[in-house]
């Protein structure tokens, strides 16, 4: 009988592990755990004599496998074998692998039989490394080429291993394309070792009773791209064909294919502006607010598990609105004094306010024009007892003028393949959402779907801005080839977001997750975050009445350094300025916020706060990799200043923390060279710096154009950032929503960033974009970008060179 | 001048009041690069060691420096444990039979220590690692023994040699450990792992003049 040792950390999770086995053992294998150190009062760790013991418990096995968790695990059971005798050493074996995976592999194979070796073989993948089989003599031979996009993965070759184990032909497969194998075709583990991946040629041998029906049999089921679908080819390089499609721009990359469906807005009801009982419309306007602030809660969460919490922000600015005072006050006094009805009275005051919060600052509280209106509706909605979008009878193409927010949570992903909107822009939030969402959108249409019929088929590329009315068969074919290609990209994101990105030609990118809560911590660690590239610490700050102190914002850091098990944690100091005012402190009022003390300025002024946070920072610091960055900074001596202050915290908790600068003003930009001699990194912030840089407010519509990440204004000044950054070899960041678009992803390589910090739900596809970047490509196709004259340029130069498609 | 049992455990004991001095030194340094628990596990181990000294002395050198081994593997949780505890685990058995240890033996002491280490953590130099302080060690002690040196400046030299072993980690990116996850923000931070090395050497250096 064969015994399994787990080793862990945790005795909890080696006593689980175990459990997990012996369900699959069937009582044929013999199990112990050996976890945690044994000393309870601290727990977690491992001790080589507890693995001992574990060891010797296990005398009634011919063979025992140990399987470990983390390195220091393996350690402890290598030490171990130095305490048992020679009889028990020759009985053991170390295996590694993974612990959970090993130990149910393990426990199953022992069960049914196998040999020790063959088992140590299968969990600890040495079958995939050997991966070589014995050509088996006088063979028959086929040649097949993998078809599926995803390659021999787990399910197609665990069929091929139950094939192969049924026949009683011996069969061993080599990959011809990457030069790997033979693999003998009944280990799982060697198989996936062939990296077989679409379009690679194999090379199928197999000997003995069956043979030949054995490779008839396998060749029809590679053809048929193992049993998962058709060819699916990588599309050409070359543009689809430019007939017929109309030009807009590109907003979420995709390809939609599907019948035109317009959304109707239904002309608002008529409503009798004036009530008889004030006190009955106060009540009615009191519920619909009260309705419309829990749908925006909803909106919240949806928002947040769908499209990851900074996307949420959006419905977190629309909440601040619904419980604006002036606003509900005004809309009160209209009710009383003027007698309007609810409706009315609603319209006015929001109509008024939503021009008073243009006048305001940052985009946090000023909530662009669209989120206010998308906000108002809403309670309107509450009043005259309006109804959601309608979902379209069959997956279709939807048409709008413009999206709202809100309106993106309510299409329905079955029946929405892809959006066309007629204004709107690549940076509207509701355009932001449907990327997160993987929603395929061109905007900017103009007038040009007007005369097109409900029902023409349309196909869209949201990469490239195309959309095609009524496309012929051979364009539909290609478009088909290339939704399908896209589809597959996405699952294959998905599939590898744990790995590292790396361009095509081998230059390693980190992408990091933008954070704003401990929850969201968690959840870039399972997008495949490699840490968190800014955390913004507002949320610990704002709509409450006291400062959070020491202990609770350490806490809160620690609980999202703890869920980054190691991966780096950057924080960003408070950014709060006289538009996000917090009621605990002074902050007076401002004609223009958004020049005014915000960011490092505030920090500094309030220096008793910014101490606190600090302190906060820096005893999280003494057990995490934890790194501080300062937003706002237009000057050396801010620099300097919140440095002086960072150095006494640090010597008082005996760290060093390292510093960067947010470079989000085009005076920082100016001060690279400068800043960088006294930094530790750079953390470029686009959504800023275009705004300043363009001296346009992006949520003001008559400017928003202007503020578009891609002018190679903005890029240039990128540029100059990074060459600083580098010159003094600190590594630069990016994060802003630029970062977050995958058709940036070979213009940001080719600029020298780093690192990319994105929303946590988008890190497979940018992660997936880096892949399909040849680096050295990418720095001539930055050079050409920075060389055109608008961003509209820029967008056609990506869009042209990197399709969805490819 | 040869050292005898006392000598041994005068040098394990003067090692629980340097982790203990140095706690917040290699957890502060951990913290930057690991989990900052480095001084919190040697401090507990060693402690643990003098209580079972205090309790249960062993008679002799090889017997005191497996106590040492076993206390260590029992109560240092993370990587250190079976690290330090294999180090003193091959050190006892290079001790095995003597009542006395002359220069030479020292030093095998130390070979044998760092051997074991090596093949535990498979580290080679130059990964940011113990083996970074302790190999320069070994091979300056093992120059030093060449020269004919007494054994006190064969340990001085050992102990110089750490200390510039340890100091090199500093720019070195870390290939071993959890500190590799960190890749090259780990540069710039000295590694705690060569600093408790380093520690161990010159303790040695200063308690056996």
């Amino acid at each position: 009988m064969i015994g399994l040792v787990i080793v862990s950390h945790s005795a909890k999770l080696a006593e689980g592990v175990c459990e997990l086995a012996a369900q699959l053992a069937q009582g044929k294998v013999l199990l112990a755990p050996a976890g945690g150190t044994g000393d309870a009062s601290n727990p977690i760790g491992t001790n080589a004599l507890l693995v001992v013991d574990a060891i010797g418990s296990l005398a009634g096995a011919d063979a025992v496998l140990v399987l470990m968790d983390l390195g220091s695990a393996r350690l402890s059971a290598e030490t171990a074998l130095e305490f048992l005798s020679e009889d028990q050493r020759a009985r053991v074996r170390l295996c590694p692998g993974p612990l959970v995976e090993g130990a149910v592999a393990a426990a199953s194979l022992a069960a049914a039989g196998a040999p020790v070796e063959e088992i140590l073989a299968e969990v600890s993948g040495a079958a995939a490394r050997k991966a070589v089989a014995e050509p088996p003599e006088a063979p028959e031979e086929r040649t097949v080429r993998i078809r599926n996009p995803l390659g021999l993965h787990a399910r197609p070759a665990a069929h091929l291993v139950r094939v192969a184990r049924g026949s009683p032909a011996r069969l061993a497969i080599e990959n011809l394309t990457r030069k790997t194998g033979p693999a003998s075709a009944s280990s799982l583990t060697a198989l996936l070792a062939l990296e077989a991946r679409q379009g690679d040629e194999l090379r199928l041998r197999a000997a003995g009773a069956g043979a030949r029906a054995l490779l008839e049999e396998l060749a029809r089921w590679f053809d048929s791209g193992c049993g998962e679908g058709e060819m699916l080819a990588p599309p050409s390089r070359a543009r689809p064909r430019r007939e017929g499609h109309i030009q807009g721009l590109a907003a979420s990359e995709g390809i939609a294919i599907g019948p035109l469906v317009r959304l109707e807005t239904a002309p608002p009801a008529e409503v009798e502006p004036t009530a008889a009982d004030p006190g009955e419309e106060l009540r009615r306007l009191e519920r619909a607010l009260e309705e419309a602030r829990d749908q925006t809660r909803r909106l919240f969460e949806w928002a947040r598990i769908e499209a990851g919490e900074d996307m949420a922000g959006i419905f977190e600015a629309q909440a601040v609105f619904l419980e604006d005072p002036a606003l509900l006050e005004e809309a009160s006094r209209l009710i009383e004094v003027e007698r309007l009805a609810a409706e009315a009275a609603w319209e006015r005051a929001w109509r008024g306010a939503s021009l008073r919060l243009e006048a305001v600052a940052d985009e946090y509280l000023r909530a662009r024009a669209q989120d206010v209106a998308d906000a108002g509706r809403r309670v309107l909605a509450g009043l005259k007892g309006a109804t959601r979008l309608p979902a379209p009878e069959r997956p279709s193409i939807l048409v709008a003028a413009e999206l709202l927010p809100s309106q993106v949570s309510e299409l329905d992903r079955d029946r929405v393949l892809g959006v066309c909107l007629e204004s709107g822009s690549p940076s509207a939030h509701s355009v932001i959402l449907a990327r997160a969402l993987g929603i395929p959108v061109v905007a900017g249409l103009g007038p040009g779907l007007a005369g097109v019929g409900e029902g023409t088929l349309v196909a869209i590329d949201g990469a490239s801005g195309a959309v095609w009315i009524a496309p012929d068969e051979e364009t539909l074919r290609e478009l088909e080839g290339r939704r399908k290609w896209w589809l597959a990209r996405r699952e294959t994101a998905q599939a590898s977001r744990l790995e590292p990105a790396r361009t095509r030609d081998g230059r390693r990118l980190r992408v990091a997750a933008n954070v704003n809560s401990v929850e969201g911590a968690a959840e870039a660690v399972a997008c495949g975050a490699e840490g968190v590239g800014v955390l913004r610490t507002e949320f610990l700050f704002l709509d409450r009445n006291r400062a959070p102190d020491e202990d609770e914002q350490a806490a809160a850091y620690q609980a999202i350094a703890e869920a980054l098990e190691g991966r780096p944690l950057v924080i960003r100091t408070l950014d709060v300025g006289a538009d996000k005012p917090l009621p605990y402190v002074e902050t007076g009022s401002e004609a223009n916020p958004f020049l005014g003390r915000r960011g490092i300025r505030f920090s500094l002024a309030e220096r008793s706060l910014f101490r606190t946070q600090l302190r906060a920072i820096a005893r999280v610091a003494t057990r995490y990799p934890v790194e501080v960055l300062l937003p706002m900074v237009s000057c050396l001596e801010e620099l300097r200043e919140a440095k002086a202050e960072i150095a006494g915290i640090e010597r008082q908790a005996g760290v060093r923390l390292k510093v960067g600068v947010m470079i989000e003003v085009p005076s920082a930009v100016a001060l690279a060279p400068e800043l960088a001699r006294e930094a530790d990194f750079f953390s470029i912030g686009t959504n800023d710096l275009v705004q300043y840089v363009m001296a346009a407010d992006r949520t003001n519509p008559r400017v928003a154009a202007l503020a578009d990440a891609f002018h190679p204004a903005v890029l240039r000044l990128v540029r100059e950032a990074v060459r600083a950054a580098h010159e003094a070899r600190l590594p630069a960041t990016l994060c802003g929503e630029l970062a977050a678009e995958p058709l940036a992803a070979p213009l940001l390589v080719g600029l020298g960033i780093d690192e990319f910090s994105v929303s946590a739900p988008l890190v497979p596809r940018i992660k997936e974009a880096i892949r399909a970047v040849d680096a050295a490509e990418a720095e001539k196709l930055a050079g050409r970008a920075l060389e055109l004259d608008s961003a509209a340029a820029v967008r056609r130069l990506l869009a042209a060179s990197t399709s969805t498609a490819g | 001048m040869a050292l005898g049992r006392d000598d041994v455990a005068a040098w394990l004991r003067a090692l629980r009041v340097v982790y203990a001095e140095n706690k917040t030194l290699l957890t502060d340094l951990d913290a930057a690069i690991g989990d900052a628990d480095h001084g919190i596990n040697l401090d507990r181990g060693f402690s643990a060691l003098v209580a079972e000294l205090d309790k249960n002395a062993p008679a002799d050198i090889r017997g005191l420096l497996q106590t040492t081994a076993m206390t260590l593997i029992r109560h240092v949780g993370g990587a250190a444990g079976p690290l330090y505890g294999t180090f003193f685990l091959r050190a006892a058995s290079a001790c095995a039979g003597k009542q006395r240890l002359e220069a030479p033996d020292v030093v095998a002491l130390f070979e044998a220590g760092l051997q074991g280490i090596v093949e535990r953590g498979k580290a080679a130099p130059g990964e940011k690692t113990m083996v970074d302080a302790l190999a320069p060690a070994v091979e300056a002690m093992q120059r030093s023994l060449g020269d004919g040196g007494r054994l006190g400046d064969i340990l001085q030299a050992g102990a110089q040699a750490a200390e510039e072993g340890m100091k090199a980690t500093i720019p070195m990116e870390a290939r071993k450990g959890r500190a590799s996850y960190l890749g090259p923000r780990s540069v710039g931070h000295q590694d705690p792992g060569a600093t408790s090395a380093w520690l161990l050497v010159k303790t040695a250096a200063e308690r056996w003049r």
